[in-house]
């Protein structure tokens, strides 16, 4: 990937005008398709495409400084930029040279919206409890089962369904349409627009040919290679967020008078400032890190992009909180960006693996062969097992 | 970090290719010894995010591309599958 982000994209999401459209997107809790389909002609949904495929063939890295803009003043959008290079991703990396050349232009162009269909009630990072099946019958897929909490799956055009087909985990990519039922989930802080749903799959049908990787590779390797992605890109969000509620917090420090001086010449708020810039420049630079080990395809960029996407949670976690805490109650006002920030920070720590499973993952790697007696190692995020597939369909 | 080497000098002959597979293998499961034919995925030696290091260090290591038809469980379930998937695709190209 050699090409850049496009000019008038990164000009359009510097624009003051775009902040204030995204304040009155989750001001009216949802980002309008036709807002969407504004930016996605400008390429927003199309950086980690190849050119050949009407994308941009940008490198993670560049593509990373996007996230942190769009974050920044939209979570919510944010989260469409997730879900859907998460999706580019699978059919770029893993479907089959057929899939890529029909879908990968749709997809780039936001012709074709997708929502990454992993989470289910009871399952999401442990995929072995997975209870969606996708059964195929001659040339047609069968999928039957529900997903919850699906980013943009309001209005999505297709879903990348995880689940299981003969007892091995797969996936493929679903057309909304028959059989597809969507529901609206109830609003969530942090993710006000985005139009979160609840999605059934009552015998939904698919050709057999949108099966993406055979059944056992759909789980445990197109599910990991997605969320290695994504949590890239919610760590990039993540520090935009961080960085802006830094921005916040350091623009009132200096200029709110506070017994004679101002609120930054008291050196306990110089420290939570120092804290907070230190937390979201490690963070930034980890993240440019990460993306450079995920475009060298190094092995060990799985763990990394877990490691980048806890640091990023957790600034944005730190930056937050001390804007919230010198901002005092101006901060706190429902319709205050800071509030918007606080709430995708919460969110950040829990999408794409929870800080706990993350941890999971990190320790895990640190203390393989360490375990010389157990047959069995301790394994993060529950290692894909037959047994579950058939536990699950019962 | 168990998984970090990938400069290996690139093997031609198949005994190196499995004598390298085995050793990333035994490197990223934490456990030496580990038999040709045990199963990696389907029996929980390595854990999702293994499996998916596993593919990375195969295609950079050997400069090989795992095509779509290549995505069968079984070339990627054991050491002999993936040593194998490996030869097959450095002889073809």
């Amino acid at each position: 990937m050699t090409g850049s982000v496009p000019e008038a994209l990164l000009a359009a999401l510097r624009d003051d005008a775009f902040t204030a459209r995204a304040t009155a997107w989750e001001r009216a809790g949802a980002v309008p398709r036709a807002a969407i389909d504004e930016l996605a002609a400008l390429g927003l949904l199309g950086l980690t495409v190849d050119t050949a495929h009407r994308g941009s063939g940008t490198p993670p890295a560049a593509v990373t400084d996007v996230h942190r803009l769009v974050a920044a003043a939209s979570p919510s959008l944010h989260s469409l930029l997730v879900v859907h290079a998460m999706v580019c991703h699978a059919v770029r990396r893993w479907a089959s040279a057929e899939l890529r050349d029909a879908l990968l232009p749709e997809l780039a162009t936001g012709r074709m919206l997708a929502a990454f269909a992993l989470t289910e009630q009871q399952a999401g990072a442990d995929t072995g409890a997975l209870t969606t099946t996708i059964e195929r019958d001659g040339d047609t897929l069968r999928i039957t089962g529900t997903k919850r909490w699906l980013s943009f799956g309001q209005i999505a055009d297709a879903y990348l369904v995880f689940g299981s087909t003969a007892g091995r985990g797969s996936c493929a990519l679903v057309d909304a349409g028959a059989g597809v039922r969507v529901a609206v989930e109830p609003v969530t802080a942090g993710l006000r627009a985005a139009r979160l749903a609840r999605v059934t799959f009552e015998g939904a049908t698919a050709p057999a040919a949108r099966a993406v990787a055979r059944p056992g590779i759909g789980i445990p390797f197109v599910v990991t290679s997605c969320l290695t992605v994504g949590r890239l890109y919610v760590a990039a969000g993540a520090v935009g967020v961080a960085e802006a509620a830094l921005r916040l917090a350091a623009d009132h420090a200096a200029t709110r008078a506070h017994g004679g001086t101002t609120l930054g010449d008291r050196q306990l708020v110089r420290g939570l400032l120092a804290d907070a810039a230190l937390a979201t420049d490690a963070a930034a630079r980890y993240v440019r890190h990460t993306a450079h080990e995920i475009e060298d395809r190094e092995p060990s960029a799985a763990v990394t992009a877990a490691r980048a996407k806890l640091l990023a949670s957790r600034a944005a976690t730190t930056a937050t909180a001390t804007a919230s805490r010198l901002l005092g109650a101006a901060g706190q006002t429902e319709d205050h960006p800071l509030a918007r920030l606080h709430a995708a920070a919460r969110v950040h720590e829990v999408i794409e693996g929870p800080t706990e499973v993350l941890q999971d993952i990190i320790a895990a790697d640190l203390l393989r062969g360490r375990h010389g007696t157990t047959d069995r190692a301790p394994s993060p995020a529950a290692p894909y097992r037959e047994e579950d597939d058939h536990r699950a369909e019962h | 970090m168990a998984a970090q080497q990938t400069t290996a000098p690139r093997p031609h002959t198949p005994e190196e290719v499995t004598a390298t597979v085995r050793q990333f293998i035994s490197r990223l499961s934490g456990r030496p010894g580990i038999e040709d034919d045990r199963p990696l995925i389907s029996d929980g030696v390595l854990d999702s995010v293994a499996a998916v290091q596993m593919v990375d260090f195969v295609e950079r290591t050997f400069d090989v591309e795992i095509a779509d038809e290549d995505l069968e469980l079984a070339n990627f379930d054991s050491i002999r599958g993936l040593a194998g998937l490996v030869n097959r695709r450095l002889a073809a190209s």
